[in-house]
């Protein structure tokens, strides 16, 4: 990709708070997690939806943390509803109400992602530090259903849940759900944190894989079902957003602009903040979205590489995290040179049975980073 | 599997939407979206909840082009775009 053929993003994801009632332990939100008091204000927000739209991005995703932990809300999907723009609620569903989400649909929102830890709440409670959770996502799956919204239903899986994928999509078939995603967890923020505790063996992976594609001939046409792998178990990386500041721009709940919810762990890179910069000068004029970009930053093999304009060389975070060099190849590809090192310390955390988990915690940045 | 005699409708959670910067037309759901050339557009905007065989046989007629070849089109497009959850058929 060349700097002529740069053309606006997709969608923005607006990350509008990290206050959540779930502490899951697999959540992708950074160790530092920003405080209630540095959350950018409605009108920052809006005049964010603004720009988005002015630029051309045509989705935006309300997430977090819990987006609902956030009383303007509703304010913001009516103002991103006037603007056009194709709204999608990414929630856990548990402070849903029959009120609140009338308010929400009546202010234009377009589809809701529900998540789900599975159905038993003895296997969920402890991934999430949410007791009752599983009722109370069912009970929020209802009112979606009931008030006509459009619907996905994400059930995040880790080692210990991966047993339940069958009666998961048992569920989502009985109850007439049009979207599945079968998402296996990422290991970034608190889910690397907390890898060794949560990662599925090849075995429960290659049992899931094979469920996956029964269930896709089965429910083909009534029911879609994405499905993603812990990349460790892949021969090549993921194309991360669908390739570095390529199609999703992300703001942070303080107005950090990032092309990725994990970039903030890559420091040597100055992220631009809204409102000190508009969306635009992140996106076309920062070094730090242009950084890794297309693929004239790659190093070899990369560069020479058939999948260079497939997987956009991965993870650069991953890259970090797991080499220690955001320059250098996505060790989970097969061509990494640390590729056997990571994934084969992977498989002998996927056969370490129960580790305590770490949930997160808004002190651990203080504390401890 | 689609035939002649199925209806079909937008998904909920999809919409039809031009992209005023890229100057395209485009379907929108749930994280995913389909780039719609013109005439898929037009068969989009064409389907009221007929049957495709009628919403073909009046493209046909409409546009002088042969019907067997109309609903071949017609039936490849909306296969492809009810297995990406797209459409809703009865």
């Amino acid at each position: 990709m060349t700097d002529t053929a740069l053309t606006p993003p997709l969608a923005v994801l607006l990350e509008l708070t990290h206050r959540c009632p779930l502490r899951c332990a697999y959540c992708s939100n950074p160790l530092a997690l920003t405080p209630a008091s540095a959350e950018l204000s409605t009108a920052e927000w809006c005049a964010i939806l603004d720009e988005a739209a002015e630029m051309g991005m045509l989705q935006v995703h309300f997430s977090g943390g819990e987006p609902m932990a956030r009383a303007d809300l509703p304010e913001l999907v009516a103002h991103a509803s006037r603007l056009g723009l194709y709204s999608n609620l990414i929630t856990s569903g548990v402070l849903l109400n029959e009120a609140k989400l009338a308010v929400l649909a009546e202010a234009g929102l377009n589809h809701v992602q529900l998540s789900f830890q599975g159905l038993d709440e003895a296997v969920a409670e402890p991934l999430s530090g949410f007791k009752g959770g599983v009722a109370k996502k069912q009970a929020a799956l209802d009112l979606v259903q009931a008030a006509g919204l459009a619907l996905t239903l994400n059930f995040v899986i880790t080692r210990q849940n991966a047993h339940e994928l069958d009666a998961m999509l048992s569920y989502a078939e009985a109850r007439g759900i049009a979207r599945v995603e079968v998402a296996n967890t990422q290991y970034y923020g608190w889910g690397l944190q907390n890898r060794a505790a949560l990662i599925p063996s090849e075995a429960q992976l290659d049992t899931m894989t094979a469920l996956v594609t029964e269930w896709r001939e089965r429910v083909k046409g009534r029911m879609v079902i994405d499905y993603v792998i812990p990349d460790y178990y892949a021969r090549r990386p993921k194309a991360c957003m669908g390739g570095w500041a390529q199609r999703f721009l992300n703001v942070m709940p303080d107005g950090t602009l990032l092309p990725c919810h994990a970039a903030q762990t890559l420091t040597h890179l100055d992220f631009p903040r809204f409102p000190a910069s508009t969306l635009a000068e992140a996106w076309f004029d920062s070094p730090a979205f242009a950084a890794y970009r297309g693929t004239a930053w790659m190093p070899e093999p990369c560069s020479g590489c058939d999948n260079k304009e497939k997987d956009w060389g991965g993870c650069r975070c991953q890259a970090l995290a797991l080499a220690g060099d955001a320059n250098t190849l996505d060790p989970v590809c097969e061509r990494s040179p640390k590729h056997e090192q990571v994934v084969t310390l992977a498989r002998r955390e996927a056969q370490l049975g129960d580790v305590p988990l770490q949930l997160r915690r808004f002190s651990y940045a203080m504390t401890e980073a | 599997m689609l035939t002649l005699e199925s209806t079909v409708r937008l998904a909920p959670g999809t919409r039809l939407q031009h992209d005023k910067v890229r100057e395209r037309w485009v379907l929108l759901g749930p994280e995913r979206m389909l780039i719609v050339d013109d005439m898929a557009r037009l068969i989009l905007e064409r389907n009221r909840g007929q049957s495709i065989g009628a919403l073909c046989a009046s493209l046909a007629t409409e546009y002088a082009a042969p019907l067997d070849t109309v609903q071949q089109d017609v039936l490849a497009l909306f296969t492809t775009m009810s297995e990406k959850g797209f459409l809703r058929h009865d």
